[in-house]
């Protein structure tokens, strides 16, 4: 028999056993598409993440005081840790919340009190007006930096291009006007929140504005990403120092320490996703050898009539080794299409990003592919061994 | 000149510890142009002869020459080679690939011969003209009658042009009528000059026959009208 006719005939069969070969595609398709999405759901979330945290800025330190007692610092203690070598600015951050209003509208928004240098520090600058002064802070006056997600729930009809005709109006925070002096740039959503919600205004302002004094976070920035763990040991002797070398009263957290709690989260949520894609994959794999081995005995009987007619072994082979590559092909190339399709609308039509690997495609093309080749086959080369007589009567 | 040469041929099939002798110390000469009739009840073993005669089992001892070829000396691949030069099959249940119409069904045998696709759809639409059919080309089987499918059968069994036709019970699925047609065509085949071996258990059909050879318990017990006796 030559090639081509081989072709035609594996075609054929294809084609008249519609039902056959489209379980076995479904079967490719759902274990491909199924590994494409979910593995790229998760190694999106791990870059995503990552950037969230990188853009915070990779040479803070946050301070935590966590003792319910533990004193704030005074301001000649912030100068101390000023002053060290490795450390470039610090400065205090008093948080609370407040509803801001404006006209009917209202929106409940963290509030952080802090100095000029926190836009430094945090890398937070005003994408429009001005961000905080010493002058501000020197004379309490009631300014604020707002951010876009306070805007866009006051203001629901305002484009976001009329956000400069807000500065200098007021907005009312708790019922106390402040004057808007500028409005802090977009830094996105991650996994620890909203980083739009906020309002910042001057320490001394908040102080009276929250009625509180005391000071739980600091942000330090080192003078390089290489000073941290030396401005984080300098960081810990001193406050090991002022809290009499209880060191349950403060926690010092780099930037690389979260990176690598939320890594090895994220790193958790891959492999739980990769555990279900391999599952699918396998579900899939198992769906393929249901089909093929069901059909066997009406196989074995067209081996047989095709034998007594005069195909030899190879020609039997031949045509099922092209059915079979054939429809994993076909179910492979569109598993990959409707993975990478899917994979695209998640990221347009939610928030999630998906990373499409390459890779791992080729991967499960070809474990699916594998698994449709040998089942597909593995009957039929039983069969074409079979006398005619015995492939004919098989039941 | 003799097509088919059988001499002591022994079958033996283990069916769980038993033993069944099919076939014990079977002689039997065809010669070319005859139309034999081997008979006999069922269990008899004529259809594992039959089987046999066809390449389509092999025999457990004895000698097996067909058109002088010693059929023992070939594999499995020898054997598909020989059924499709030598043999035309016509089974009882018909044996049609039930995907493919009344067309490729007949044209099967020359694609593995490697005949182009022309030459094929030619000889093909030639043999169902035969056994007229002409208009039933592109059915497939499950659009025509009992014996509209034995009459693919039978135009697939001609179309390589084979020295034997081998049919085991081509009546056996069909009413008298249809059963009388295929008959007929057999008859015109053995007077186009071909050798037609028919398996049957019913005495109207073997009283057709020229020669009529009887089986049972595996034995031939009874030879008539042949050329060889």
């Amino acid at each position: 028999m030559k090639f081509e006719q081989a072709v035609k005939m594996a075609v054929k069969s294809i084609r008249s056993n519609k039902m056959r070969s489209f379980l076995t595609i479904l079967g490719i398709v759902i274990g491909i598409s199924s590994v494409i999405i979910l593995i790229g759901i998760g190694s999106g979330s791990k870059e995503t993440i990552t950037s969230a945290i990188e853009g915070m800025g990779t040479n803070l330190l946050t301070v935590s005081l966590t003792g319910s007692d533990a004193a704030s610092l005074t301001d000649s203690e912030l100068k101390t840790i000023r002053s060290y070598a490795s450390v470039s600015d610090a400065v205090p951050d008093l948080t609370g919340t407040a509803t801001a209003k404006a006209g009917s509208e209202s929106y409940t928004t963290a509030v952080e009190g802090t100095l000029p240098g926190y836009e430094n520090v945090r890398s937070v600058h005003a994408a429009l007006g001005r961000f905080l002064t010493q002058n501000d802070d020197d004379n309490r006056y009631r300014v604020a930096d707002v951010g876009v997600e306070v805007l866009q729930n006051l203001y629901p009809d305002m484009d976001s291009s009329e956000y400069e005709t807000l500065i200098g109006k007021n907005i009312s925070l708790n019922g106390t006007d402040f004057e808007i002096a500028g409005i802090l740039e977009s830094k996105g959503t991650s996994s620890a929140g909203s980083s739009d919600n906020r309002v910042l205004i001057p320490l001394s302002t908040a102080e009276r504005f929250l009625k509180n004094k005391e000071v739980k976070t600091y942000y330090v920035a080192a003078k390089t990403s290489d000073d941290i763990s030396l401005a984080s040991a300098e960081l810990n002797r001193f406050f090991l120092q002022k809290y009499d070398s209880d060191s349950s009263q403060f926690r010092i957290l780099s930037q690389t320490e979260l990176l690598e709690t939320s890594s090895s989260t994220v790193g958790t949520l891959t492999m739980m996703l990769a555990g279900i894609a391999a599952i699918s994959l396998l579900v899939g794999g198992i769906g393929i050898m249901n089909i093929m081995l069901v059909s066997v005995v009406e196989r074995t009987r067209e081996i047989g009539i095709r034998k007594a007619v005069g195909a030899r072994r190879k020609d039997i082979l031949l045509q099922f080794v092209i059915e079979a590559i054939f429809i994993s092909c076909v179910g492979g190339l569109a598993g990959i299409g409707i993975g990478v399709l899917a994979g695209v609308l998640i990221q347009v039509f939610s928030s999630m990003k998906v990373a499409l690997s390459v890779p791992v495609m080729m991967a499960a093309f070809g474990f699916s592919a594998a698994v449709g080749i040998i089942f597909g086959l593995y009957p039929a080369a039983k069969a074409s061994k079979l006398k005619p007589i015995d492939a004919l009567s098989f039941e | 000149m003799p097509l088919i040469e059988i001499s002591h041929l022994y079958k033996t099939y283990t069916v769980g510890e038993n033993k069944v002798q099919a076939l014990n110390d079977v002689s039997l000469t065809i010669d070319e142009h005859e139309f034999v009739a081997i008979v006999g009840p069922s269990g008899s073993g004529k259809t594992t002869l039959m089987n046999i005669i066809g390449c389509l089992d092999t025999a457990t001892s004895g000698s097996y020459r067909l058109n002088g070829m010693e059929i023992g000396d070939y594999d499995d691949n020898g054997l598909s080679g020989i059924r499709n030069r030598t043999i035309g099959f016509v089974f009882q249940k018909f044996n049609l690939l039930g995907k493919l119409n009344a067309l490729e069904n007949v044209e099967l045998p020359l694609v593995y011969r490697g005949v182009g696709g022309k030459e094929r759809l030619e000889r093909a639409r030639r043999a169902l003209e035969m056994v007229g059919l002409q208009n039933r080309m592109d059915h497939v089987p499950f659009e025509l009658s009992g014996g509209q499918q034995q009459r693919v059968a039978i135009a697939r069994a001609i179309i390589t042009d084979p020295p034997l036709i081998l049919a085991d019970e081509p009546t056996g699925n069909l009413d008298s009528r249809t059963g009388a047609e295929v008959l007929k065509i057999l008859h015109r085949l053995n007077e186009a000059g071909r050798t037609v071996v028919l398996i049957t258990h019913d005495p109207n059909v073997a009283a057709q026959a020229k020669r009529v050879v009887r089986i049972g318990d595996g034995r031939i017990l009874s030879d008539r009208g042949g050329g060889t006796e």
